[in-house]
Parts: structure tokens; C-alpha cells; sequence
């Protein structure tokens, strides 16, 4: 057998929010030998590797590592924007704009102007900067004063926030399970609700397994939901990984004690998309489970410095834990005591949003106009800003 | 009806997988006026007019396949093959001026018996492979449709949308313990919903499969040349945009892994052309001053769909810096096993050339030696697809 040493791939492109999946490829075969994540220490056999990582953009980073017996090897490839643009082949002949294409569809302007239907809709993602505003690609199936239905895209990287409002009621803001640079890439949004109860349904129709498990969680049922998912560290395993399945699958074995199902993949979650709390929750969670509160105290701190969870059980959870471990002597966790302290910050935060969170959903919603601040934004929808009716 | 092609496992009985094509272009239609105003009868055609580009698309992609196409475990076996040229196409498209006798018309008739016999021959084997390539006027009529292709005697009766091709509800249908476990969909037609339809509960349904209670396809990837209520384009003489981009990325490096397959080939796989081929149909368009966005869906798995005879030819493009440099430097591109790539080669201002995939070294002279430029010996090129480029510092920081 051949020697091994490690290799580690740092990839700058957009900081730690991002952590992007690259291709270890044997130089000499050109056989890919294994798709960590960057930052990720992967063993292989001593040699040379080219190591290469496609950005969300569809641009390419490419790199070269010689790995020693024995020893790490540390490769940080190039930003994107230090990475010469590809040549492309050849453009067809330069031709006047517009003229000499036809369309294959209606006339221009033909598509149906949709009708307003009095509900609006905006979006926030949530970024390393906070939360900012955004224009996901947005479907409109269907819009009437009784309802709307849409399906929304992921148009880059960041989490994203769905605000839904009509007239004389606080808006909804909905976590959506949408990534750009995951397998989780569109869900649809089905709003409702009698005046005064507006609800924001999540569901994938083009994820069906994961969407069931969804359902079977709002339903009360998770040793369905688990069983429906099978092996959810599959989901990581993917070249096209769907972290938020996962997370489910994560939620649906803790909540039908099926410890022994996670074996700790729920820490893979948390390193692999350090941008997804829920990991993070579920990670400790387990932890806690087992007994180990040290680590525990450990994730839940992380996965509150990561933000608001997708999903209602993880806001959940993390409230809990960061209620019992705030509260507890900070000798009780050996090397983490010192986030005892952080943990009382965090609880303190997650406290202002409690109230106006519905429970009854499985995506993580709350009243509230503002996507960072619920608490001091209870007043019902007023148009303007960049909400627009669908 | 007779497939345009049919060879391999398809003809020798052996029942070995193979693969089954099913290509659909439709420019002419009968009901159709050349400047979309409504047709005879007061028929509701939504504005639609003759189109020039679609014929040629579905042949091109159909020749591409007969020509070129390879799978090493279901090598191709048929190609339905139906096309409705329009008179432009034929008389300008060298191509379409003689089509093979059996190109039969893209008529509802023709489509839904196409349909049914290419189903039967891809549930014969769960290795086979499945494609379906439709190209046409295009319209999409709810959220969840996989694509509408709208036939040569669209509008024939009220019930307009009877003469279409319902891509999606094909889609649902091809399911069953011996289908085709390896299924790709091409939707080349625009994806607007047009106004006039808002008038109707329903305009009809296209040609279409049953849709059984039974498990999907292992991968069942579309690829649509639209995104919902946008136009896809086409330029006459040559083809959609969106076909232009298929079959770039599937001739050059453009479509093709990063890295060889188990099996030692180099292959474009499902996954691939997800990321490549909008790309290309952006680049395109942006070439005409347009804007066409392609996408993607269904069930998508990482497999080969076209394996490449031997390496894909991987562009690369080696500048040097600082500026200046390259006045004075040749450039060796060699592999330590095989030998020189070339020789003695002037950067003006780069190299740009074509090689076979692999893993190189560059060796960059100064003549005359010109301080404070230094040589470089050896410097890594991984002219890896989909291209390569990168620039070498020669400096004294370098």
C-alpha cells in the first residue's frame, strides 16, 4: 500500500460563508480521487493533484499540489477574480443586436400581465453583512385574494428570506430552503390563511422525498419522515450535496430518538455548510443527547453566531439549549465554560424573536416587518419599499 | 412508423441496452400565418407566426446523434426522427432540402404514434437510455408543465393545445421496472404563457403518456432552453441558440468533466451540461445583443451522457507577466512521458493553443536573457476541461 499524507484546499472566494466543494484529480491518471470541501483535510496517496473547484458563477479555480508521505499539504487556490478568464471558442460572427433572431413563442410582450391580487412579497438574503435586500427568480402560479402561489429560485449564494404581507396585517418572514450552489436550488410558496392568520407554507415539488419528510414532520410523524429519507448523510455525499434535506433527515432522527442513525454526520453538516444553523443545531443537539455538553455548548454557540435556523426545529432547539445551558455553572463544561457567557447573549437575542415565531410550520417563520429586528417592526403592512404585488 | 435510424442491440434481437432517440422539429405549421395574424376561421393562434429555426435545430441535433453520439453501455440503437421544415429552411438549409424519407411530418397523428412505439422501446431494458429533443413554438400553461411544443397542425380544431407535445406529462409516463433508467429531456421552445390564454380553463392536452404509480427514472434530467415566461431564440440558417450551445458542448471541451471516468473515458455527463450548457446559451445570445436563460430540472444524477472516443481537446491560454515579458520569451509545452507538445512558441502576448487533455509542463526561455525576466522551468499546465488558463510570473518576484 502506499504512502499517505493530507491535503488541505483553501479556496478565497467568499470567505468562510462559502465553502466550496473541489475536485482532487490524480495528475498522472486524471482520475478524480476524492471532492472534499474546502478546508476540508482529505488523506490520499503521496503525489502530485490537480485541484480544481467550479464557483457558483461557473467560473474555474485550478491549482497543483504536491502531497508527501506523512505531511500536510496546504493549497490555497485563486480568488476568482485573480483566475485569468478561460478563453472561450470562437463567438459566432459578429452580428447587428437583436436582428436575424427569431423567437420561438408569442409575439414580445405577449405573456400574460399578471392580475394584482393584494398580497406582496419581497425577499432579504442573508449574506456575511447582514441582510440585504434581493430578487430571487420568482414564478407567480397563481394569485388571488383567497391565496398566491409561487416558486422561487435561488439566484446566487446566502440565505434566503421570504416577506409576505397584505393589507392590515404585520408581514410574515419565512426561512426558504434555498441555496444557489446546492442541489436545493427552487421551492414553492403557498400563502393563505383567513384575515388576521396569514400563513407561508413551504414545500419542494421538485424534491419530492425531502418534501415528504417535511410534511411527515408537520404532521407529528417522524419515525415516517426518517424512514422516508433513509440515509440522509447521502445527502452530503452527493456531488450535488442537498444540505437542507439533510437537516431534515437530522431533525426527523432526533425527533424519533434514532441516535444511533446520526453517528455524528450531523458534524459534517455543520463543517460543510458553515452558512446552514441548522448543522450546527442538530450537531449539538446530538451531542447533548449523548451526554457530551461540553460539545454541545460548543455547536449551539455556533449555530447561533450563524443566524436563524430554515426551520422552525431548529429555532427550537437552539432556544431550548441556549435557555438550559445559559442558566448553568460554567464549570460544568470543561474547556467551554467561557461560552456560558456567550450563550446568555445568545439566548437574550432568540428571545426578542420567540413571540412572533409560528411553530406549527416546519420552515422558520415569524411575524415581522423587519427580518432582523421582529420585535420593534409589529406594524401592519404599509406598501412602498421594494414590496411588490403579486 | 420507421425509425430514421436503426442499428446495434435495436436490430440483432439481443435485448443488450441501447439507446432510443426521439427528435421533434416543427417551423412550418399549417394553421400559422407568416406574420401571426389569426388564421382562417377565427382560430386561436395566440400571435404566433412561420418560424425558421426549428427543423434545423431537431436535425442537427438528430444528425449530431447518428454521428457522433457514444455510450459504451447503451450505444445507440433508433432515432425517431420528425420534422416539419418550413419552405425558408428548405430552400436556404442545405440540409433540410432533402430530408430522409423516414423524417415523417410533426403532426399530432405522427407524434403521439412516435411516442407510444419509442416508450415501448425504452422500457425494454432498464439500461437503456431514453432522449427526447423537441424543438418548436413553445408556450407554458401552468406552474408545473415540463414543456410544450406546439405541433405542425396546431390549431387544427378549438382545442388548440391537442396538437402539441406535452413534454412533461411524456416525462411522467416513462416509468416501470424495465424503463430506461437514464432519461434526458430537451425543451427548445420559449416558455410564455400567452394573454389570449387566460381566456380559456383549458385549450386542450398534448400528446402524452399515462402516468402509472410507478417509481421515476433514476435520472430523468431536462434540460429546457427557457426559463418560465421567457423566449427562447433561434438564428436561421444555423439553428436555436440552444442547440448551437448542445452540441458545442458536446463536440469541444466545453461540455466535458474535469477529470477521466472509471472507465478511463472522458465524458460530458448530466450533470455537467447543467452548468455548461446555459452558459453557452447566455454567451450566444449575448453575441446578438440578446438575453435567453436556459435551465434545468428533474431528476438529476452525475452520469455520462456522451462518452468522447478518446481526450477532448482543452484550450488553454498561458500569458506572462510583467508586461513586457513576452517580447522576449518562447514557450515548451511538454509531457515528461510523451514528449514536446511544441517547441520554440512566441507568446504574442499569450499562448493560446489547443491540446489533449493532460497534466503538462511549461518551460519558458528568455532570448536573449533579459534581466530582470527569468526563465521559468517548469511550470504546471493541468489543461483539464472545460479550458485552462492562467498567468506566469517571470519576474524576480516570481
Amino acid at each position: 500500500m502506499s504512502a499517505t499524507g493530507t491535503l488541505k484546499v483553501q479556496l478565497d472566494t467568499a470567505g468562510p460563508y462559502v465553502r466550496q466543494q473541489v475536485n482532487v484529480i490524480d495528475s498522472t491518471t486524471l482520475e478524480l480521487v476524492a471532492s472534499p470541501a474546502c478546508g476540508e483535510e482529505v488523506e490520499v496517496p503521496a503525489g502530485t493533484y490537480v485541484v480544481s473547484a467550479t464557483l457558483p458563477s461557473g467560473e474555474r479555480s485550478v491549482g497543483v499540489a504536491e502531497v508527501t508521505a506523512n505531511e500536510l499539504a496546504e493549497l490555497a487556490l485563486a480568488s476568482p477574480a485573480a483566475v485569468a478568464e478561460p478563453p472561450s471558442p470562437p463567438p459566432p460572427p459578429a452580428a447587428a443586436p437583436a436582428p436575424g433572431l427569431e423567437e420561438l413563442g408569442p409575439p414580445a410582450g405577449a405573456d400574460a400581465a399578471p392580475a394584482t391580487s393584494g398580497w406582496f412579497v419581497r425577499f432579504r438574503v442573508r449574506t456575511e453583512q447582514g441582510f440585504e435586500p434581493d430578487e430571487p427568480q420568482l414564478d407567480v402560479l397563481a394569485a388571488t385574494s383567497d391565496g398566491a402561489e409561487l416558486t422561487v429560485r435561488a439566484s446566487g449564494e446566502g440565505l434566503l428570506f421570504a416577506q409576505v404581507a397584505r393589507a392590515g396585517e404585520v408581514p410574515l418572514t419565512v426561512a426558504l430552503p434555498i441555496f444557489g450552489p446546492t442541489s436545493s436550488q427552487s421551492c414553492r410558496l403557498t400563502l393563505g390563511g383567513p384575515a388576521g392568520a396569514l400563513t407561508a407554507d413551504v414545500s419542494l415539488p421538485d424534491n419530492p422525498r425531502v418534501d415528504a419528510v417535511a410534511r411527515y414532520l408537520q404532521s407529528g410523524h417522524p419515525v415516517e419522515a426518517a424512514s422516508v429519507l433513509g440515509n440522509a448523510e447521502q445527502l452530503l455525499q452527493q456531488k450535488m450535496a442537498d444540505p437542507f434535506g439533510a437537516a431534515l433527515g437530522g431533525y426527523a432522527l432526533l425527533r424519533s430518538g434514532q441516535l444511533d442513525r446520526l453517528h455524528h454526520w450531523p458534524r459534517n453538516l455543520a463543517g460543510t455548510f458553515p452558512w446552514l444553523p441548522d448543522g450546527a443545531v442538530i450537531a449539538g443537539e446530538e451531542a447533548a443527547l449523548e451526554g457530551d455538553h461540553a460539545t454541545a455548548l460548543g455547536f449551539v454557540c455556533d449555530a447561533a453566531r450563524r443566524g436563524l435556523p430554515v426551520f422552525a426545529a431548529g429555532f427550537s432547539l437552539l432556544a431550548a439549549r441556549l435557555r438550559e445551558y445559559a442558566g448553568a455553572p460554567a464549570d460544568a463544561f470543561g474547556e467551554n465554560g467561557g461560552l456560558v457567557v456567550e450563550a446568555g447573549q445568545h439566548l437574550e437575542s432568540a428571545l426578542r424573536v420567540l413571540p412572533f415565531v409560528d411553530f406549527a410550520r416546519v420552515s422558520f417563520a415569524f411575524r415581522g416587518a423587519r427580518v432582523d429586528d421582529p420585535g420593534t417592526s409589529q406594524e401592519p403592512f404599509a406598501a412602498g419599499d421594494d414590496w411588490k404585488e403579486l | 412508423m420507421k425509425p430514421w435510424i436503426e442499428r446495434g442491440p435495436a436490430t440483432d434481437g439481443s435485448g443488450d441496452p441501447c439507446t432510443h432517440a426521439l427528435v421533434v422539429g416543427v417551423s412550418r405549421y399549417e394553421f400559422l400565418t407568416e406574420d401571426g395574424s389569426p388564421g382562417a376561421g377565427g382560430r386561436e393562434t395566440f400571435g404566433l407566426q412561420q418560424v425558421k429555426t426549428p427543423a434545423t435545430s431537431a436535425y442537427l441535433f438528430a444528425r449530431w446523434l447518428e454521428s457522433t453520439y457514444r455510450s459504451p453501455t447503451a450505444p445507440l440503437g433508433t432515432i425517431r426522427l420528425l420534422l416539419s421544415p418550413s419552405e425558408w429552411e428548405q430552400e436556404n438549409v442545405p440540409d433540410l432540402a432533402e430530408i430522409p424519407v423516414e423524417a415523417i411530418p410533426a403532426t399530432r397523428a405522427n407524434v403521439e404514434e412516435a411516442v407510444a412505439e419509442w416508450f415501448a422501446a425504452c422500457s425494454t431494458n432498464a439500461d437503456n437510455v431514453a432522449i427526447l429533443y423537441a424543438s418548436g413554438h413553445g408556450i407554458q400553461m401552468s406552474p408545473d408543465d415540463g414543456g410544450i411544443v406546439l405541433l405542425e397542425d396546431f390549431a387544427r380544431f378549438p382545442s388548440v393545445l391537442d396538437f402539441s407535445l406535452d413534454v412533461g406529462a411524456v416525462r411522467k409516463g416513462m416509468a416501470g421496472p424495465t424503463m430506461a433508467q437514464r432519461q434526458f429531456y430537451f425543451v427548445d421552445a420559449c416558455r410564455v404563457r400567452p394573454e389570449a390564454a387566460l381566456r380559456f380553463q383549458t385549450l386542450g392536452s398534448g400528446v402524452g403518456l399515462p402516468n402509472p404509480f410507478a417509481g421515476t427514472a433514476r435520472v430523468s434530467a431536462v434540460y429546457f432552453a427557457a426559463t418560465p415566461s421567457t423566449e427562447a431564440l433561434g438564428a436561421p440558417g444555423k439553428g436555436t441558440l440552444f442547440v448551437q450551445a448542445l452540441v458545442e458542448c458536446l463536440d469541444t471541451a466545453l461540455g466535458v468533466d474535469d477529470h477521466v471516468q472509471p472507465d478511463r473515458t472522458w465524458a460530458v455527463t448530466a450533470t455537467t451540461l447543467v452548468s455548461a450548457l446555459p452558459k453557452r446559451v447566455r454567451e450566444l445570445a449575448e453575441t446578438f445583443g440578446a438575453e435567453q436563460t436556459a435551465t434545468t430540472g428533474g431528476q438529476l444524477e452525475d452520469v455520462p451522457f456522451h462518452t468522447l472516443e478518446g481526450k477532448p481537446q482543452v484550450p488553454i491560454a498561458v500569458g506572462l507577466a510583467p508586461d513586457g515579458a513576452a517580447a522576449v520569451a518562447l514557450g515548451r509545452l511538454f509531457d515528461p512521458q510523451a514528449g514536446d507538445l511544441f517547441d520554440g512558441e512566441a507568446f504574442a502576448p499569450t499562448i493560446a493553443r489547443e491540446v489533449p487533455a493532460g497534466n503538462y509542463l511549461l518551460e519558458v526561455r528568455l532570448q536573449p536573457p533579459t534581466p530582470p525576466f527569468k526563465d521559468v522551468s517548469t511550470f504546471v499546465v493541468p489543461a483539464l476541461p472545460p479550458a485552462y488558463a492562467e498567468t506566469l510570473t517571470v519576474g524576480e518576484d516570481q
